[in-house]
């Protein structure tokens, strides 16, 4: 649970950001068109905003295209403007197309939702985006403001009315710099198209050029009383037939912008272009990129030669590394798979045996578009150890194996089945070529092996596969680690599984439901356990405890708690007095434990409740009537924090259940998050129970309620309890 | 409210009997200041599973020199798990078993609440006792 620290409120603005905002308050409102509005955000936004740069899309009426005004912060070409399709899946369409913000706190959440934005974030430095819709002044979209921050952010409330804050100035600024002006329209041009660093001309639909800014005039090497009223094949005859006049016409025949790259003989030049056509014809913007080109081309070439001696020596430091911080078997294979398409090759696979097969468990492809359906593999497509695989030749041999096509030798290998066929094709999609297949041994025999292609790359040398034998070996001292703790993982996962009763007491009256979450894979087999047993009176007793620590010691404190608990609530004394009981024990036996725990009886005949708990929170109470209450009750202490001679005593609570009404008892993992207000968690958890309530079953519930509160990682285990009251009529 | 309530406290002194020093990582730092019968300790980060041992440690230590009091100011804390409070627990009965009293110090308002869901407000000795809403 997380404290607010009560700083949050007065926290004292950066005076900068607030220049910035006051600078960029003065510029929109001397704006005249959307151009300059843009312009004056990607000016001033970012530092407005706090961070260090700001875009604007502008959203067209007629076309449903999306104009992006980017800044060299994130283009190393300078201003320009990138057009979209409102379709397209990047941060300013899609809040355009939701109308709601979208908010990339960090590096890892652009990877998860915007995977294609990773590489350009990295290149300009930035860890963190924000895009909001910025609406006009009826509701209706106008187009979309983008932020970009060189930090990670929390988006906090602050941060986030800030941000409204310059959508709604730049709301105000669009909507009255449309009135005045009606975007790319022929003719004159606003005196930011003339004086902004991008080529631009404009065509009517017979080619003719109708206008061309400066920057244009210094590409095309013609001035404007050279070119406009000249068709534009006249002007340059080496279109005629080229890439340009094919793309034009398309564009015009389309209706739709086109983007495109190619080359111009007679100026030499390699050129960007973007063309989109409106009434009066074509509009196209572009930009000299030889320059870019040649440095892409000798970038990658110098990359290449490094490739062979800089990366492949820091391969193996990084990969023990990564190795060392991981906690499963699963993990380390994960991580050797992004550590081998990031420098050895373009795909890769891992298989380990089990039973009389080899089946996959890690894959990845350095393509993420692509990474997707490598990692689909894992897990199918098993290869029987009498089928014709390589994997399974270098498994029994123990030795190297390089293939030229492996793709394509595996198919062949095939037999003609729907799932062979299936594997065969996502193999080929994935991409084929010089394959080397690598077996990883653990305490001397081959414990996993390593497939790795190269898609249309050079063939495996000897040092290639010297170098892979070194990361194998780092692999093989990887998995031993793991391997004791996963062994003392699976006892205490076994010990906990045990101590959860196999079924729940059945009843006309009562119908219970329980759920039990591990935490997440590497987190902690912890203490945490429900019970739920019918009394000698006919009444049902129902347990959820929390035994602290985790490990082998917490499980068996846990069972010992619940064993000890059993007895006490059998012999019918009461939940409060078996709690004082089990506490005094407690004391005697294992003045070390503590753990919290709440005890539950219900008269399945009556609907009557008699609770206690020690320490731990109490149930939610879910109305037939519609409404919803935790019941906070008077908690004793936890047990084990009393003396042998002054055992604490828990305060019994009673009510009575109405039919219909739902009983939810839990342990605090469900709720409790760090860095989330303990209230707030709480109140989720009611909200979310409250949207069960017409879930026919409990069991239905149970499983919603766990689901929607254990998204993402958690790393405590989880109980919940669910107990419906539906006596016959 | 640290500062507010800290007149009421005995101030750790510079004088020469006094021992001041701090142990700590990245997520949990401790402030250890030792006088002659009682020990001012603060603590601020997060108090849990991870950093809990860190903290056993520091205590066992001081545990056996206060002969009155230990006094532990949280409220520099912002995250205390199960294990954190087992820890406080424990504490506390280790100190009352030889005479001496935990008092925890200047709670914040989700501490309190975390005491209260564990039914350990009136266990614990709080100070100040209460917030005035």
């Amino acid at each position: 649970m997380t404290f607010p620290d009560g700083h949050d409120e007065t926290k004292i603005e950066e005076p900068t950001e607030e220049e910035a905002l006051w600078r960029l308050v003065t510029a929109l409102a001397s704006c005249a068109n959307p151009f300059e509005v843009a312009e004056a955000l990607a000016a001033e936004g970012g530092g407005a905003a706090g961070g260090s740069f700001a875009n604007m899309a502008i959203l067209t009426t007629e076309a449903n295209l999306v104009h992006i005004v980017h800044r060299p912060a994130v283009d190393a070409l300078g201003n320009r403007w990138l057009t979209y399709e409102l379709d397209d899946h990047v941060p300013g369409c899609d809040a355009i197309r939701n109308g709601l913000p979208v908010l990339l706190g960090s590096v890892e959440e652009i990877q998860a939702r915007y995977p294609l934005l990773t590489a350009e974030m990295e290149e300009a430095g930035l860890q963190a985006r924000a895009s909001l819709p910025i609406h006009g002044a009826r509701g209706e979209t106008l187009g979309a403001l983008g932020f970009g921050w060189s930090a990670p952010q929390s988006f906090d409330a602050a941060q986030l009315r800030r941000l409204d804050l310059i959508a709604q100035l730049s709301g105000l600024a669009l909507e009255r710099a449309k009135g005045t002006d009606t975007g790319m329209t022929h003719g004159r041009m606003p005196g930011v198209v003339e004086t902004m660093p991008n080529a631009l001309f404009t065509m009517d639909a017979s080619f003719v050029f109708t206008y061309i800014n400066a920057e244009g005039e210094r590409l095309l090497q013609a001035s404007r009383d050279e070119l406009i009223g000249i068709n534009l094949f006249e002007a340059f005859p080496e279109a005629l037939g080229s890439e340009f006049e094919r793309q034009y016409r398309l564009a015009l025949s389309s209706g739709r912008t086109v983007v495109f790259e190619a080359y111009y003989g007679p100026l030499a030049g390699w050129f960007e272009v973007h063309a989109w056509p409106d009434q009066q014809g074509l509009n196209v913007y572009f930009a000299d990129i030889s320059e870019r080109r040649a440095e892409t081309l000798e970038r990658e070439q110098a990359l290449a030669e490094t490739q062979l001696t800089n990366i492949r020596l820091s391969f193996l430091t990084a990969l023990s590394t990564q190795l060392a911080g991981a906690r499963t078997r699963t993990e380390i294979f994960d991580r050797l798979c992004s550590s081998v398409v990031s420098a050895m090759g373009d795909w890769c696979t891992v298989v380990v045996p089990a039973g009389d097969e080899l089946v996959r468990i890690a894959a990845g492809h350095r393509d993420p578009a692509l990474n997707g359906l490598a990692r689909r593999l894992v897990g199918g497509y098993p290869h029987a150890y009498s089928g014709p695989s390589p994997g399974v030749v270098v498994y029994k041999s123990g030795e190297p194996l390089r293939l030229t096509q492996l793709a394509q030798q595996i198919v062949d290998e095939l037999d003609n089945s729907m799932a062979s066929a299936a594997y065969g094709r996502t193999l080929q999609l994935m991409g084929d070529g010089p394959g080397l297949i690598m077996p990883i041994f653990s305490r001397g025999e081959v414990t996993a092996v390593l497939t790795t292609v190269r898609v249309g790359g050079a063939p495996f040398a000897d040092d290639d596969v010297a170098l892979m034998t070194d990361v194998t070996a780092c692999v093989a001292n990887a998995l031993d680690d793991v391997t004791q703790n996963e062994t003392q993982r699976e006892t205490v996962g076994a010990l906990q599984a045990a101590a959860l009763p196999s079924s729940l007491p059945t009843s006309d009256h009562l119908t219970l439901a329980a759920g039990y979450r591990a935490a997440n894979e590497g987190g902690q087999v912890g203490g945490d356990w429900y019970d739920a047993f019918e009394l000698q009176n006919g009444w049902i007793a129902l347990v959820v405890g929390d035994a602290a620590g985790h490990g082998l010691h917490a499980a068996a404190l846990m069972a010992q708690l619940r064993n000890s608990l059993r007895a006490h609530l059998f012999d019918s004394m009461g939940p409060s007095e078996a709690l004082v009981k089990l506490s005094t024990f407690i004391a005697v036996q294992e003045p070390e434990a503590f753990a919290t725990i709440i005890c539950v009886e219900i008269d399945p005949a009556t609907g009557d409740v008699v609770w206690a708990s020690a320490g731990h929170p109490g149930p939610i109470l879910l109305r037939r009537d519609g409404t919803s209450q935790h019941l906070r009750g008077e908690p004793a202490p936890p047990i084990g924090s009393a003396h042998l001679h002054s055992p604490n005593r828990a305060v019994e609570h009673r009510f009575t259940l109405s039919p219909d009404d739902r009983l939810l008892m839990f342990t605090d993992g469900l709720f409790e998050r760090r860095g989330i207000d303990l209230e707030i968690g709480l109140t989720h958890l009611m909200i979310t129970a409250e949207q069960t309530r017409n879930s026919p079953s409990p069991e239905r519930a149970c499983e919603t309620i766990l689901e929607e509160m254990l998204l993402g990682s958690h790393d405590d285990d989880v109980c919940l309890l669910v107990a419906d009251f539906t006596p016959k009529r | 409210m640290t500062l507010e309530h800290a007149a009421s406290l005995p101030e750790p002194s510079a004088s020469e009997d006094s021992l001041v020093h701090s142990v700590g990582d990245h997520s949990l730092q401790i402030s250890i200041s030792q006088m002659e019968d009682r020990c001012l300790v603060v603590l601020s980060g997060e108090l849990d599973v991870s950093s809990a041992p860190l903290l056993r440690e520091q205590l066992v230590a001081i545990t056996t020199t206060v002969q009155t009091g230990l006094i532990l100011d949280i409220g520099l804390l912002t995250f205390i798990d199960s294990t954190g409070l087992s820890l406080l627990v424990a504490e506390h009965k280790k100190l009352e078993s030889q005479g001496a009293t935990l008092t925890i110090f200047s709670p914040t308002p989700m501490a309190r609440r975390l005491f209260e869901i564990s039914g350990l407000t009136g266990y614990l000795t709080i100070v100040p006792p209460a917030v005035a809403t």
